[in-house]
C-alpha cells in the first residue's frame, strides 16, 4: 500500500489494527473492565497485554498514524478511520 | 473503540468506580490490576491523542488551503464534523484524563484547543455539541436522575462538558445558554463533597463567561454575587 501511494488504505490499515472493535489493541480493556465486577483473574492479562502489545507497539504505531493522518487528502477516508474510535456515525 | 471503554466503565457499579478512580497507580503496578488496567488506559489515551494530532494538523493544513485557494463549501462542513467527532472522542476518554490532570498533558490540550476553535466556527454546530451532552439528561446507555450524579463517568463527563462550554460560550446563541443555565446552576451551588470542586470552579469560570458577554443574563449579576459570597463561606467551613 505504502510502494503503490495508497495513503488513505494505509491509514484505515493501521486504525483498523489499533483499535477496531473485533481484533484491535485495546479489544480486551472493556471485557477487563467489565471484570472488575467479579472475581476473576486479570492481573496477569492484564500485565501480557501491557507488556506484550501495548508498551513495544503503541508509541511507534500511535506515531506512524498521527503522520499519516496529516497525509490524508481525502475526507471521506478521515471520518473513516475517525469511525474506529467510536461507533460508526449515521450518514 | 473508545465509546466501548467508555460504556464499559460507565457500566460499573458507583462504589466499584469509585474505587477504581482513587486506585494510587504509583504504587503497586506490578502486583495490583487496577494500577495495571490504569497504565493500559492511561496507553489507550496516549494513542488517541497522538493519532488525533495528525488529524487536526491535517484539518489545520486545510483550513490554509482553502484560505489561499477558496474550495467548496462542503470541506468547511467536514472540518466542523469532523472537529466535533474529535471533542467526542475526547469526551468519551474524559474519565482518563480528568484523572491524569487536563493541564499534563500538552498533546491533549492542543488537540482539545485546536477542535474547539475549528468548532467554533459553526455556532449552530457548537450549539448541537453542546446540548447533546448537557449532563444529567442521559449517559450513553445510563439514565442518571440526579444532574450531579455520583459515578466517576458522569462526573468526568460533566467537567469535560463545564471545560468545553466554557470555550465556546463566546459565540453561542442565546437560547443555547439559556437551555443550559438550570444546569450551570445546580453545579454552581456549593457541595460538601470535594470531588465536586473542579465542577464547582468550572461553573463558576462558566458563568463569569456568560456575563463577559454582556447581552445576556443582566439582572443575574446580583444572585450570583450571593451565590460567590455563599461558596467562600462554604470554602472557609471546609478548609
Amino acid at each position: 500500500m505504502i510502494v503503490s501511494g495508497n495513503i488513505d488504505g494505509f491509514l484505515l490499515f493501521l486504525v483498523g489494527a489499533m483499535y477496531s472493535p473485533d481484533g484491535g489493541f485495546f479489544l480486551d480493556i472493556p471485557r477487563m473492565l467489565a471484570s472488575l465486577e467479579g472475581p476473576s483473574d486479570l492481573l496477569t492479562m492484564a500485565q501480557e497485554l501491557n507488556s506484550q502489545v501495548l508498551q513495544p507497539y503503541v508509541p511507534r504505531i500511535s506515531n506512524i498514524i498521527s503522520r499519516t493522518f496529516a497525509l490524508v487528502r481525502d475526507s471521506a477516508s478521515l471520518f473513516l478511520a475517525l469511525d474506529e474510535y467510536l461507533f460508526p456515525r449515521p450518514h | 473503540m473508545t465509546l466501548l471503554i467508555h460504556n464499559a466503565f460507565s457500566s460499573l457499579s458507583d462504589s466499584l468506580a469509585q474505587t477504581f478512580v482513587t486506585t494510587d497507580i504509583s504504587l503497586s503496578a506490578n502486583t495490583d490490576v487496577n494500577a495495571i488496567l490504569w497504565e493500559n488506559l492511561k496507553r489507550l489515551l496516549f494513542a488517541t491523542v497522538m493519532s488525533l494530532q495528525g488529524v487536526i494538523t491535517n484539518l489545520i493544513h486545510n483550513t490554509n488551503l482553502r484560505k489561499s485557494s477558496a474550495l467548496l463549501a462542503q470541506s468547511d462542513l467536514d472540518c466542523v464534523d469532523m472537529s466535533a467527532e474529535i471533542l467526542e472522542i475526547l469526551r468519551t476518554l474524559a474519565f482518563i484524563s480528568a484523572r491524569m490532570g487536563y493541564s499534563a498533558f500538552d498533546e491533549w490540550n492542543f488537540v482539545y484547543l485546536a477542535s474547539i476553535d475549528l468548532l467554533t466556527a459553526s455556532p449552530p454546530q457548537s450549539a448541537a455539541f453542546i446540548l447533546k451532552h448537557v449532563p444529567g439528561i442521559r449517559l450513553q446507555y445510563i439514565a442518571y436522575k440526579d444532574i450531579r450524579a455520583q459515578h466517576p463517568s458522569a462526573k468526568a463527563s460533566a467537567l469535560y462538558f463545564l471545560d468545553t462550554l466554557e470555550h465556546l460560550i463566546p459565540i453561542l446563541p442565546p437560547e443555547t445558554i439559556n437551555a443550559v443555565l438550570p444546569t450551570l446552576q445546580a453545579y454552581l451551588r456549593p457541595r460538601p463533597d470535594p470531588t465536586f470542586r473542579a465542577h464547582l470552579e468550572s461553573a463558576h469560570s462558566v458563568f463569569l463567561a456568560i456575563l463577559a458577554r454582556a447581552d445576556i443574563l443582566h439582572g443575574q449579576i446580583l444572585p450570583y454575587l450571593d451565590m460567590v459570597y455563599a461558596v467562600r463561606s462554604l470554602l472557609a467551613y471546609l478548609t
